[in-house]
């Protein structure tokens, strides 16, 4: 009788963790932010940020108790040609030295179907604060041997000038930023 | 057609200005003074919003705080120039106006990575150098006459914004020249009258803008210390022209050794910010 008493506290137990809310530390090394923007109109030049980090309170059960607040260090940008990485971290583009942190706060979730969520907050970039609202495909869930892991993945469309990053938009370079987001958090 | 219109518009706006108030003013010698230095600073000011846009009332990015400068300025240069004409009143005029800008250019640096020692160093460093810009310009304005001054520092602006695209901001490139068209249309629009001087208080404009751009240049984009110090080098250079026998050279040769002394050293600077860039 004991035993079963044990048994079922435990399989409770361990069920009810999983159905709690988690609370993860996202992991820069396999996270992710890619851009890509439209170039003399003929073709897309892609980049990367290799500096992310963030915070990921996630309740499967309860959606709109989620958070995400994901930030990244603007000077991580990284197009792979040192000459165009200095001139997208200059005044005239994300002015690094002066708007070192571009950051995402969640301020609602909502589930929208299975495994997937439309997450919508505040981004600040550039010096403005813009609400944007991406949808994110809750790709995983699992313990492993370095922790108790989670995985989300999103895509976002944004207009640089709508953060006032106004320099040769239409004249060559285009206004539209497609942004992919892939997040791995550890729990904490 | 943009991009003429970056390039003309403020000089188009500055000279058109001098030539309105000349109407309504009908001055004289005197009076060219405060009237260039109102249309220098207003035409540097409408240089930003043709280039990058309207920068909203209040500055939000460090380059947008130049348009707001270069105005404020010209009202300053204006002011000293008709009414409070001594000298040391131009001087604290530019110095005020400089560390006003220099408080908003730096404001993030302040809040985010220096303490306050650094930031005292910073902003009084960069106030005394406009400070110094200005009295360097103020001592030439007077002994060259406006022509020369203008064709001087008109092209110094303009080879200052090729150093300052170099060093990774074309923004901040196109700011300076669009204060090069500033004060290239005020001297189109003066250069027909004989006799006229621009007096000090353009100089406040330039010296205000010139110190702006460079610390952009230098603080956010990536303009390198001794290019930055070339580029200062040129309205100290300048002094060299007071030397007696430079002096007596006279005419055509004293103007073409003025204005040469001047670009030397920004010349000197654009080189070694191209050949910056071309290492990268």
């Amino acid at each position: 009788m004991s035993r079963r008493l044990v048994l079922g506290v435990l399989v409770f137990g361990f069920v009810g963790a999983v159905a709690q809310a988690g609370k993860y530390e996202v992991d820069g090394v396999h996270s992710a932010v890619l851009f890509r923007i439209k170039h003399l109109d003929v073709s897309y030049s892609y980049g990367r940020f290799n500096r992310i980090s963030g915070r990921i309170k996630f309740d499967e059960t309860k959606p709109e108790k989620s958070k995400f607040e994901v930030e990244i260090e603007a000077e991580s940008i990284d197009t792979g040609h040192a000459g165009r990485n200095k001139h997208l971290k200059g005044p005239d583009f994300f002015n690094v030295k002066e708007f070192s942190t571009i950051r995402f706060k969640s301020r609602k979730v909502e589930k929208t179907s299975e495994n997937k969520y439309m997450v919508t907050g505040q981004l600040m970039m550039h010096g403005e604060k813009k609400d944007v609202s991406c949808e994110l495909e809750h790709v995983g869930t699992k313990s492993t041997s370095r922790g108790d892991k989670i995985g989300f993945e999103g895509h976002i469309v944004v207009k640089r000038s709508d953060f006032g990053m106004n320099f040769m938009v239409g004249k060559g370079l285009g206004d539209e930023v497609n942004i992919w987001v892939s997040l791995e958090g550890t729990k904490k | 057609m943009e991009f003429f219109w970056q390039g003309v518009g403020p000089g188009l706006i500055s000279g058109g200005l001098m030539v309105l108030l000349g109407r309504l003013w009908r001055f004289g010698e005197r009076d060219v003074g405060w009237a260039s230095s109102l249309a220098v600073g207003v035409g540097a000011g409408a240089g930003y919003v043709l280039i990058r846009d309207w920068p909203g009332w209040w500055p939000r990015e460090s380059t947008a705080v130049v348009p707001f400068a270069a105005v404020l300025a010209g009202v300053v240069g204006m002011v000293c120039a008709r009414w409070l004409r001594g000298w040391i009143w131009g001087l604290v005029g530019a110095m005020g106006v400089g560390f006003g800008a220099f408080w908003l250019v730096t404001r993030n640096l302040r809040a985010y990575s220096w303490g306050t020692g650094e930031a005292v160093c910073w902003l009084a460093g960069l106030t005394f150098g406009v400070g110094m810009l200005w009295l360097c310009m103020r001592g030439q304005v007077g002994r060259w006459g406006g022509r020369t001054f203008a064709v001087a520092y008109g092209l110094f602006s303009a080879v200052m914004g090729g150093v300052l695209v170099l060093s990774g901001s074309a923004a901040l490139g196109q700011l300076s020249g669009g204060l090069a068209a500033g004060v290239g249309g005020v001297f189109v629009a003066t250069c027909w009258r004989r006799g006229v001087s621009w007096a000090d208080g353009v100089v406040t404009v330039l010296a205000v803008v010139v110190g702006v751009l460079l610390a952009c240049g230098y603080l956010f984009a990536e303009m390198d210390w001794y290019v930055g110090l070339m580029v200062l080098g040129g309205p100290l250079l300048g002094f060299v022209s007071e030397v007696a026998w430079v002096r007596g050279l006279g005419g055509w040769k004293l103007f073409f050794v003025r204005v040469g002394l001047v670009l030397c050293p920004v010349v000197g600077g654009l080189v070694l910010a191209f050949i910056g860039y071309s290492l990268d």
